[in-house]
């Protein structure tokens, strides 16, 4: 077998893409919201899977032509099977156990998967507190069969301060005693993938990405992780994922702050561009005022 | 209902605001991330209303300006736009104008104004509400927990959410006729349990046609006729959001916003250019050219008219009297009838 190598800088962002994409398997309903979790899905699309993507603003079966920026976005409007209302998607077709896969961020994860992303600190303290909300995510941490975790930005904490969405609750059965279905299956975070104990229902490390070391993801845990006794290490994205994520969202390659500058050099762009057609325009205008002077 | 109160619904977005929102009113928002009636909402902020209490589950930015603004007394929503650095108008302005917020889910708020529409007191929501802090930390009169009454079992209690119903809605839809059917397409989010559960509704619209292109699709009017107090005919009036098959967001106004929003002096210095310096949604409009021209708006415009499928609506228009193939004189030899003196119709006199 001849290996056809290339070499390319690639991100951890894209490596966490390309490594979420084959937690979905094939026919399966996947509730995606924005930025990485879509384009999971569609790598795995890419990869022949055949998946119907629902969004929680009451989009089903869409394929969209750019990133979506938030639940309801036209890209995804656009040519979707069904669009409805916010009410019926969760309470007909998530409560319904139809859903396989769910994906959420998360600003604070505990050990058994419960997440947060209301408050940051205490709010009486400081009005610095609050982040997002719940949104969706309580219920689709509650109702999906199989919760997959994006964390990008999130901390591992001992103990949540506030819980918006339920994981794995205290651990062992306590969520099925509870009666809620499914639960947490995966952490993908920038360093590794995290996966639950059978019986303890515990965080521990199933894999890491290249170039990572165990000893860098044990100090950002703060209990005692446990380590998969056989660990892997994730297959790199192929060269067609790298280009398909760069082309579909450039914004994941470019990072934060590029991102930032291209997004200053659009406006620009646009303004410029508007000058000079205000500036033609307004010759145009004053050629045809004076031209209507003169008849 | 009467002619004159039809024909007054059509109406600027200032009378609606001035004549339908009054200080102290519940608002229900009837969108979710897309068709958000910004019109409207810049409206309230530039009447100076006071003390609304805002519902809406995904709020973008319609909450945090009006929160800003110190429109607000209090807030149930779910979610709200987070910027990674900085604050949002909503952070600062629940310290300095101590406004209550209600943190719900979006389905436990998409069913509380389920419950105000179908006027039921309450709805069962999800169980992972009770299994999270937003139950634990919710105040008095949002949750309550209960024992099924067709269970009798101890782990079968339900978690109750109180209904909400919003003293005015605003909703945003892509057309509507002069009466108020309102139609729109696309995710809806909370736009129709809005409305019907509100006292008043305010509907602006894209486009305002005529009943006939209403009746032609029946099944998008979303909001009947007979809930709308005013009719606004504004175009753009949900930029910087989207409206399927009219115009996309818009980066450029929200990156705008959400670098005004972290301080008063910043936010104040945007109000007065985008809200207070404009006086209705046109001058607005005609603002975001003079400032960043007409490409610049242009390149919102939605490209590509995939149009809807045509299906038929059409009967077979046969009445009944052609059914039985019956002719009038025929009806009259019923030898039960009784002959009595009636009024003729004029028309049918002459």
């Amino acid at each position: 077998m001849t290996s056809n190598k290339i070499k390319a800088r690639i991100s951890y962002d894209e490596i966490m893409c390309s490594v979420a994409s084959r937690e979905i398997k094939d026919g399966e309903i996947v509730f995606v919201g924005q930025g990485n979790p879509i384009l999971a899905a569609l790598l795995a699309l890419k990869a022949g899977k055949r998946l119907t993507l629902v969004m929680e603003g009451g989009v089903i079966g869409f394929s969209p032509y750019r990133p979506p920026i938030h639940i309801a976005d036209m890209s995804a409007m656009v040519g979707a099977d069904c669009c409805c209302e916010m009410v019926d998607m969760f309470g007909m077709f998530l409560m319904s156990g139809r859903i396989d896969v769910g994906f959420l961020g998360t600003s604070q994860i505990d050990k058994y998967g419960n997440l947060n992303t209301t408050f940051s600190r205490d709010p009486k303290k400081s009005f610095r507190g609050r982040i997002a909300g719940s949104g969706g995510a309580n219920e689709i941490a509650g109702y999906t069969n199989r919760l997959i975790i994006l964390l990008r930005h999130g901390k591992f904490l001992e103990k949540l301060f506030y819980r918006t969405s339920p994981g794995w609750l205290e651990g062992g059965t306590s969520r099925q005693d509870a009666g809620l279905p499914g639960g947490p299956a995966a952490v993908i975070s920038l360093d590794g993938v995290f996966r639950f104990e059978e019986d303890t229902k515990e965080l521990y490390l199933d894999s890491i990405f290249p170039g990572k070391t165990v000893q860098e993801i044990k100090q950002k845990v703060p209990w005692d992780l446990k380590v998969n006794p056989d660990l892997k290490v994730e297959k790199l994205p192929t060269y067609d994922e790298i280009l398909m994520i760069r082309k579909f969202s450039p914004n994941i390659s470019l990072g934060r702050v590029r991102w930032a500058l291209t997004q200053a050099d659009e406006l620009r762009r646009i303004t410029n561009i508007s000058l000079e057609a205000r500036k033609k325009y307004e010759t145009i205008e004053s050629q045809s005022i004076s031209r209507m002077k003169k008849d | 209902m009467t002619e004159a109160e039809i024909q007054n619904k059509l109406m600027p977005m200032k009378e609606a605001i001035a004549k339908f929102v009054h200080d102290g009113n519940t608002l229900g928002i009837g969108a979710c991330a897309n068709n958000i009636p910004y019109s409207a909402v810049h409206e309230i902020i530039r009447a100076k209303k006071r003390n609304l209490h805002a519902v809406q589950p995904t709020s973008m930015f319609e909450i945090d300006m009006m929160a800003a603004a110190g429109c607000l007394r209090e807030v149930s929503f779910s979610w709200s736009i987070r910027i990674i650095s900085g604050l949002r108008g909503i952070d600062w302005a629940t310290r300095d104008f101590g406004i209550k917020v209600n943190d719900y889910s979006n389905y436990s708020c998409a069913l509380a104004l389920m419950a105000g529409a179908y006027h039921m007191p309450f709805l069962p929501c999800a169980e992972s509400i009770y299994l999270s802090d937003i139950n634990n930390w919710a105040g008095a009169g949002i949750f309550a927990r209960i024992q099924n009454p067709f269970h009798n079992e101890k782990n079968k209690d339900v978690t109750l959410v109180k209904a909400i119903n919003p003293d005015v809605a605003i909703v945003h839809v892509q057309r509507v006729d002069k009466n108020g059917n309102a139609q729109a397409w696309g995710a809806l989010g909370t736009a129709r349990h809005t409305a019907m559960a509100s006292k008043r509704v305010i509907v602006s619209a894209e486009e305002i046609v005529d009943e006939e292109v209403i009746r032609r699709s029946p099944n998008e009017t979303i909001i009947p006729s007979f809930y709308v107090d005013a009719v606004v005919h504004e175009p753009w009036a949900a930029h910087p959001t989207e409206v399927l098959g009219y115009y996309d967001f818009d980066r450029i106004s929200v990156m705008l916003y959400l670098s005004a929003c972290s301080t008063i002096t910043l936010f104040e210095k945007w109000a007065n250019e985008w809200v207070y310096g404009v006086e209705s949604r046109e001058e607005y409009i005609t603002y975001y050219i003079h400032k960043f021209g007409f490409n610049a708006l242009n390149r919102l415009k939605a490209k590509k008219y995939p149009m809807s499928a045509t299906y038929n609506l059409g009967s077979t228009y046969q009445t009944e009297m052609e059914k039985l193939n019956l002719k009038l004189k025929d009806i009259e030899l019923n030898p039960e009838m009784v002959e009595m003196e009636l009024d003729c119709f004029k028309s049918e006199e002459e």
